[in-house]
Order: C-alpha cells, then structure tokens, then sequence
C-alpha cells in the first residue's frame, strides 16, 4: 500500500514537474537526467539483468541518431519512424556482435564492444558520406529545423521533450519490470550468476543474452534519436566516444544495477552534481567533474557494491525487497 | 616539275604534305611506342624500389614501435593472466611514467634512461600498495563471479587519473628534448631513429629477464601455479593475494619503465594512455592470455600493421585494422596465437 502511494507520487511529482518550475535551465538539467536516466536503463537491461558489461553502447546511440536523421534528410521519414528503424539497425548490429562473442565469456564480450564501438566511431569519423549519403565525417550532422512540428520530433519548447523521454522512460522501466517477473527475467539472472550452471540446466545461454542484447540495443538507439533531436546536432565524437558509453554504465553501477530503478537514482544523483561541479569549476579546474565521476565509482564499487539503492532508505529497500523475492525464489 | 595548274601543284603539295605528316607520325608511334616500352620498365623499377623503401621504412618502425607495444602488453597480460581481471587503467599508469619522466628530466635534470630504474621502483611500489588496498579487497569479496566490477573498478580509476593528469599537468603535450632525441643512423636508404633503437633493444631485453624469472624463479612458479590453478596452489601454501600484489606491482613497474622510455620520443598528454589500453588489449588477444612470446609476437604485429597500413590508407583506417585483426582473432581463434584454449 505504502508503496503503491509511494510510487504514484514520485509519478505525479515527475508528470507535475514543468507546471510548476519552467526555467529553460532547469529544465535543460531535468531532460538531460531524465534522458541518462533512459540510457542507462537501456544499458541495465543487458548490463544488470544478463550481468553482460558493455562499454560499447554509445555505438548504437549513434546509429540511432544517425539513422534517423539521415532518413529524414534523405526520405523525408519522421524521426517517429526513423527511430524504429534505428532501433532494428542497432538491434541488427547487436545481434552480429552478440554472435562473434557470446561464445566466450564476459570479459572478452567488454573487450569486443569496445573494439566494435571504435570501429564504428573512427568510421564515421573518416568518412564524409556513407553509402552515397552525406554524413560530413568529424563536423557531424546538423539535423534540418523545421520549428515547431510535432510530427518530425521537433517541439518549441522545451516542455514536451521532456513529457517525451518521461515517457520512454517510464516505459523502459515497466519493460525492465515485466522482464524481470517473466520467465526470461529468471533465466537472465541465473545466466549473471553463473553461465556454466545455467547452460548445464538446458539453459540457452547465448539465445537469452542474444535478446537481451537486441532489447537493449534497441530501446539506446531510440535514445540517440532523442538526443539528436533535442540537441538538433550529432556530434560523432561524443556521441559513439566510449566516454558516453562509460557515462551510462557509471551511472547504473552508482545507482545500483540490480535493482530496477537504481539507474534513475544514479541519473538523478550524478547528472546535476557534474552539472554544478562543471558550471562552478569547469573554467578554473578543467576536467574536475570527469574526475569527481571517476572517483565516485571507484568509491561505490569498494564500499557499496550493491549501489546507492541498496542504502537509501524506504524507497531504496522497498524495491530492493522486491529483487530479493524474485532473486530467491 | 611544278605544274602549270595551280590545282594540281596543290594537291601535290598536300600529297607531299600528308605523306611527311603520316612518316612522322609513324616515327612518332614508332619512338613512342620504345620510349614508353622503357619508360614503363623504368618506372616499374622505380616503383619496386619505391615500394621496397615505402615497405621496407615502415615495417623497420612498426617492429622498433612494436618492441615497445609488446612490453607494455606483457604487463597487461601479467596482470589479466594471473588475476583474470581486465585492468582499463593500464595505460593511464604509462602516462603516468612518462609524466614522472619528463618532471625528472626538467627539475632535476636526470635523463631518463637513469630515472627510468627509480621510475620503475616507484611504480613498483605503487602497483604493489594499489593492489593490497583496492583490487585485493575487491577480489576478495567477490570469488565466485567473474570480476567484472573490477574492470568497471579500473574504468573508474582511468577517468580518474586522465583528469587529474589534466588538472595538474594541464592539456598541453609535453616532451623531454635531449641531445640523442633526434639522433638518426642511415643504413641503406633506411633511416632508424637511435632512441626508439635503444628503446626497442632494452624493451626486449627487460622482456627477457622478466621471461627468465617468471619461468626459472620459485616466486615465478609461484605466479604461474596461481593462474592455472588457483585451489591447487593455495593447497601448496601459496599466498595467493602476496601473488596478485607482485603480479600488478610487475605490471605497473613494466608501464612505468616503458613509459620513461617512451617519452624519449614521444609527446605525453593527459589521454596518451587510451592508445596504448586499447593496443594493449589487442596485443594480449592476439598473442594469447598470459604468454610473453605472444605479447611480444603480437605487438610486433600490432606495430608493423598500424606503420604499414598507414603507408596505404588513410591513418584513420589504419587504427580500424587493428581492431579489426582484434576481432578477427576473438572469431577465429579466441585463445590468441600462443594462449592455452581454456575457456
């Protein structure tokens, strides 16, 4: 009961959040949390619930992005469709990946996304056009303004972008649930805790890691989507660099990655204390948040493996206790 | 004989006319034909040559950088074969070095191939503290699973130390300018470089002693008997936690003088040591997980493709080729060149 009431406040609060602050800064902050929130679910589904680490999940928010406004640019697509079609791109590349490494074990699958990842980025990087379409290499892409219309993703204010990827997040996590509950969300955790196990019980090891794998890539390239669309510019540098990647995967580890709402905890937490900690000191002490953000993940994987969820209190331990239920049963 | 008919005398003119223009012509194609018959030889000469002497420079430095590439590796693949764990900091700490070596080159003013042993010791140290106080702990609590927040551990430190390099040293590169930095030998059309000579040749000679110890020391067969097995060593009294400790304090001191050396002759920046990771870890696939052959084998390799192929292709596409032979190699024969299939 408490948490249903708990739940649907925290609901309201979010959904009621614009009406009552407009500020275009604060709301800037509030979308970029909400949208690394969104990422770093994605990544979790892969990450937490199969215990597969991949550090190459800003390649697929870059083929989100890519493929979404080169579509639009080129066909005249919506980025509402385009990002479906991103999606399957990115899932499809997931799978190829998924193919070459889930024979081996973990660290070789963390070793390879990394390596597809880069691939992917100095491709970009050094090619203008790919495929006859003009992607402009290292300037990037500047997606085409069309002011306010709401059928290709481009809104004036910053209001409803931030009901979008509120939305998109909430959806992610409701995934994340029925996962978990369902059968498959079973047979991924036995996987994380222990593959030879699973597999000698007749699990189909590399068939679940391979969805998990797609599902995740997918719902990240719809990410990247977003992103372009609210930047309005992809640059490839930041957006296939493995330092975005790192940015998901630190945030979920800080929140905590096996319970479901620990990656919106780490958003919240890191998003804006990086915000603060690059506006006030980012002139004088250049790289100091990046640092600050090395520094806390090292600090929460010595003292609190379990992620800042695990301590925090009511919220924390109510759907901690969840995971628990599942886990042990 | 000039007709009286103007006409005539001017066809003849144009006959005469045609018939010089077309002998001409054939002497043209006739001279052109020998001409370009030795022009092709020539230039196909010319070409082998040049195409000898483009092959022939960049594989000399790919296998001097390679050397270098292989030492580096072998530490990683100390610290990955003893511990599995996958350590993304690795070549922070070689910036590290090289950091140290250029404070001690401009402060103190001692060369670095006299600071590169207190550098070595210093990392040494600091490997051996590292492990005790962070990776060990770590290692500890997690024996059953894969240590995966390990390497998530390191990713977080590789952050770290990049800015604080940054912070403290700023994002200017440095470089240490001595009187042998730019010294060349000619040999042959083939220009080497003296310091990345010496680089080279000490790099495979720490190799070696490391080689030496690792397979002839009782400590060594300690550090072996603890990544095969690590039950089985324990049962033998092996401290296995004392084993990681050396292990990274190895692999740190080997960044440490692989860095000092390197600076010799090359820039140091806060983000130099994601190259050298990412090489890294292509190295320690390539030639097989804990071997020191293949980090060698596979660094030279690694050196020799990337100096090669940028004689070919754009440099970006040069980087994309050692990925792409590290995917390749995780496909085709996932244990590396050397590597025991265990998994």
């Amino acid at each position: 009961m408490l948490k249903t009431v708990l739940v649907l406040a925290c609901c309201v609060g979010i959904l009621a959040l614009p009406l009552v602050f407009d500020g275009p800064y604060f709301l800037q902050t509030m979308i970029l949390i909400v949208f690394f929130a969104y990422m770093s679910c994605s990544w979790n589904i892969l990450g937490g619930l199969a215990g597969q680490v991949s550090l190459g999940h800003s390649a697929f928010a870059g083929i989100g992005a890519y493929t979404s406004t080169l579509a639009f640019m080129y066909l005249g697509l919506s980025p509402w469709f385009g990002m479906i079609a991103g999606g399957l791109i990115a899932g499809l590349f997931a799978l190829g990946i998924g193919c070459a490494c889930f024979r081996l074990k973990g660290t070789y699958f963390t070793l390879s996304t990394i390596a597809f990842g880069a691939v992917l980025r100095i491709f970009v990087l050094a090619n203008n056009s790919i495929c006859g379409l003009q992607t402009r290499g290292a300037q990037g892409l500047i997606v085409p303004l069309k002011g306010n219309m709401p059928s290709v993703m481009q809104f004036a204010g910053k209001t409803p972008y931030y009901y979008l990827i509120v939305v998109m997040t909430g959806m992610v996590i409701l995934l994340t649930i029925f996962i978990r509950n369902s059968k498959v969300g079973y047979l991924l955790s036995a996987i994380k805790a222990n593959q030879d196990a699973a597999a000698s019980l007749g699990v189909n090891v590399v068939a679940y890691k391979q969805l998990a794998n797609f599902t995740s890539a997918f719902l990240t390239a719809l990410g990247g989507t977003f992103y372009a669309q609210f930047i309005l510019y992809i640059d490839p540098n930041r957006i296939f660099g493995l330092d975005f990647a790192l940015e998901f995967v630190l945030i979920a580890i800080i929140g905590g990655q096996s319970a479901t709402l620990g990656p919106v905890l780490g958003a919240f937490i890191l998003v804006p204390i990086s915000d603060v900690v690059r506006a006030v000191l980012g002139g004088t002490y250049p790289g100091l948040h990046v640092a600050l953000y090395g520094a806390a993940m090292m600090a929460i994987i010595m003292f609190m493996p379990q992620g800042l969820i695990k301590p925090l209190g009511h919220l924390g331990g109510l759907f901690a206790k969840q995971r628990k239920a599942t886990s042990t049963t | 004989m000039l007709c009286e008919d103007p006409r005539s005398n001017r066809s003849t003119v144009l006959e005469l006319a045609e018939l010089v223009d077309v002998t001409i012509k054939a002497h043209f194609a006739h001279w052109k034909k020998r001409l370009g018959a030795a022009a092709a030889i020539a230039t196909l000469k010319f070409r082998r040559q040049v195409m000898l002497s483009q092959l022939a420079q960049p594989m000399i430095s790919g296998i001097l950088m390679g050397g270098v590439y292989g030492f580096i590796a072998f530490g990683l693949s100390l610290i990955f074969g003893i511990m599995r764990i996958v350590n993304f900091a690795h070549g922070e700490f070689l910036m590290i070095g090289m950091y140290l070596s250029v404070i001690f080159w401009s402060i103190f003013h001692i060369d670095p191939f006299i600071s590169v042993f207190v550098i070595g010791l210093i990392m040494f140290g600091c490997g051996y503290g590292f492990q005790r106080i962070f990776i060990n702990p770590i290692l500890r609590r997690e024996k059953q699973r894969e240590p995966i927040s390990i390497l998530l551990f390191t990713a977080g430190l590789m952050l770290f130390l990049q800015n604080i390099a940054l912070l403290i040293m700023g994002g200017d590169p440095m470089s240490i300018s001595s009187s042998y930095s730019s010294l060349m030998i000619n040999v042959k059309n083939l220009v080497i470089s003296v310091p990345r000579l010496i680089v080279f040749a000490l790099s495979v000679v720490f190799s070696g002693v490391l080689y030496a110890f690792i397979s002839r020391s009782d400590t060594g067969r300690a550090m072996r008997a603890v990544s095969q097995d690590r039950q089985a060593a324990k049962l033998m009294g092996i401290n296995e936690y004392q084993m990681f400790a050396l292990a990274m304090a190895i692999g740190l001191a080997i960044v440490g003088v692989a860095g000092t050396m390197l600076s010799t002759f090359f820039y140091v920046y806060p983000t130099i040591g994601a190259v050298f990771t990412l090489r890294s870890f292509v190295i320690v696939v390539l030639g097989g997980i804990g071997s020191i052959p293949g980090a060698l084998l596979g660094g030279v390799i690694v050196g020799v493709v990337e100096s090669v192929s940028a004689q070919f292709m754009p440099s970006a596409y040069a980087e994309v080729m050692i990925f792409i032979i590290f995917i390749f190699i995780l496909l085709v024969k996932p244990a590396g060149l050397f590597g025991l299939e265990r998994e």
